[in-house]
């Protein structure tokens, strides 16, 4: 018999669960996560709460391993404009991470100074150090905080819970920061002004 | 920025990333409904010296870690960071002492006197990054009172951790601060 009592504390207990997990939850061990009835209301409650569930799959062989909850995409274009968030500093040093140990060493393969001393050696177009001293070491520890980066500098788990959007949006950052003067670029800009435009008409 | 079509959904986000909001202008009544369909509440806390505060709690119990299937692995504070916070809320609800806050200074003296050890290297870091930053002490004047999270824990683990306080309230090199 169809038990709704049942299935409601089975959402409820999956949506308490993704939102408290550190790692990701794997659908053999949460039946609720793989019946698409009650993912799909899984996903549900995590948007009225400004969250949503992502799929985490199999790099190589495009399998789903689990589920993780992360910001909605309104969520989490309104919160990186709240006071409260990450400072200037600390975008700054997440880029020079991001950069050296994402896409120089990961993707593209290159051999690349550890990350420490890339920071620690990383000038501005003024020639002086653009982060330093205790104020790099408090960015790093609020992105450790945060769980952008790990003790080793390296990408930290929260680079995980990324929507597609999210994530498409980083990469555009990149070719903005990388490339400004490209056709790409532009086009970026156009396509966000674009938006923009059309969000602030009622 | 864009406008978020969902005032409710905005609020529990920024409840969860903040740790805690004050509670007017909240969306209150919408949010609180969203929070018990998820099993989370909203808590007020505070009030004496200003608006009540919001914070982002759970229905009954948290969520427990399990390594165990169904497995939940959860995030936990470091050895050093747990420590840190057992002494400063023994300080801060100790009986005889009466204390809102507690100073760095406090803590490292009863940490001296509990080891015989300078506690320096790992209790104020602790005080100073991992305690605040999870919401459970704040900065209050020079000292460090209750933050959100901890006026916010739930039945199970308040008595977890006033079982501990009485332990170190009863340990014979307890400082006595009252004397102080």
């Amino acid at each position: 018999m169809h038990d709704e009592f049942s299935e409601e504390s089975d959402i409820v207990a999956t949506v308490r669960a993704l939102e408290a997990a550190d790692a990701m939850l794997r659908p053999q061990e949460w039946p609720t996560l793989a019946d698409p009835h009650l993912r799909e209301q899984v996903g549900q409650r995590l948007q009225g709460l400004g969250r949503q569930l992502l799929t985490v799959t199999d790099e190589a062989a495009g399998a789903v391993e689990g589920y993780l909850s992360g910001w909605s995409d309104e969520a989490a274009e309104n919160l990186a404009h709240d006071p409260n968030s990450l400072q200037a500093n600390d975008l700054a040093v997440l880029t020079l991470i991001y950069l050296h140990s994402e896409i120089l060493e990961r993707i593209l393969g290159e051999e690349v100074l550890p990350v420490a001393k890339q920071l620690g050696a990383h000038e501005g177009s003024t020639g002086r150090d653009v982060i330093r001293g205790d104020d790099l070491q408090e960015s790093l520890a609020r992105l450790k905080a945060h769980q952008l980066i790990t003790a080793r500098y390296k990408l930290g788990s929260a680079f995980r819970r990324l929507t597609p959007a999210q994530r498409q949006r980083l990469e555009d950052n990149l070719v903005l920061l990388l490339r400004p003067d490209s056709i790409l670029a532009r086009e970026i800009r156009v396509a966000r002004q674009a938006r923009d435009s059309s969000e602030e008409r009622p | 920025m864009v406008a978020h079509k969902d005032a409710a959904a905005l609020a529990l986000a920024r409840l969860r990333r903040n740790g805690s909001l004050p509670a007017v202008g909240l969306h209150l009544v919408e949010a609180e409904e969203r929070a018990r369909q998820s099993g989370r509440q909203i808590i007020l806390i505070g009030g004496d010296n200003g608006p009540p505060l919001a914070v982002l709690g759970w229905q009954g119990t948290e969520p427990a870690a399990s390594p165990h299937p169904p497995r939940l692995a959860r995030r936990v504070l470091s050895p050093r960071a747990t420590k840190a916070l057992v002494i400063v809320h023994a300080l801060l609800t100790d009986p005889q002492a009466s204390l809102n806050t507690v100073t760095t200074e406090q803590v490292l003296t009863a940490i001296e006197l509990l080891t015989s050890k300078s506690g320096q290297t790992w209790a104020i870091p602790a005080l100073h990054q991992d305690l605040p930053q999870a919401g459970l002490i704040a900065p209050q004047s020079g000292g460090w009172a209750p933050g959100p999270r901890m006026q916010a824990w739930d039945p199970s683990t308040r008595d977890v951790m006033a079982h501990a306080a009485r332990q170190l309230w009863e340990h014979p090199a307890w400082p006595g601060i009252r004397d102080a």
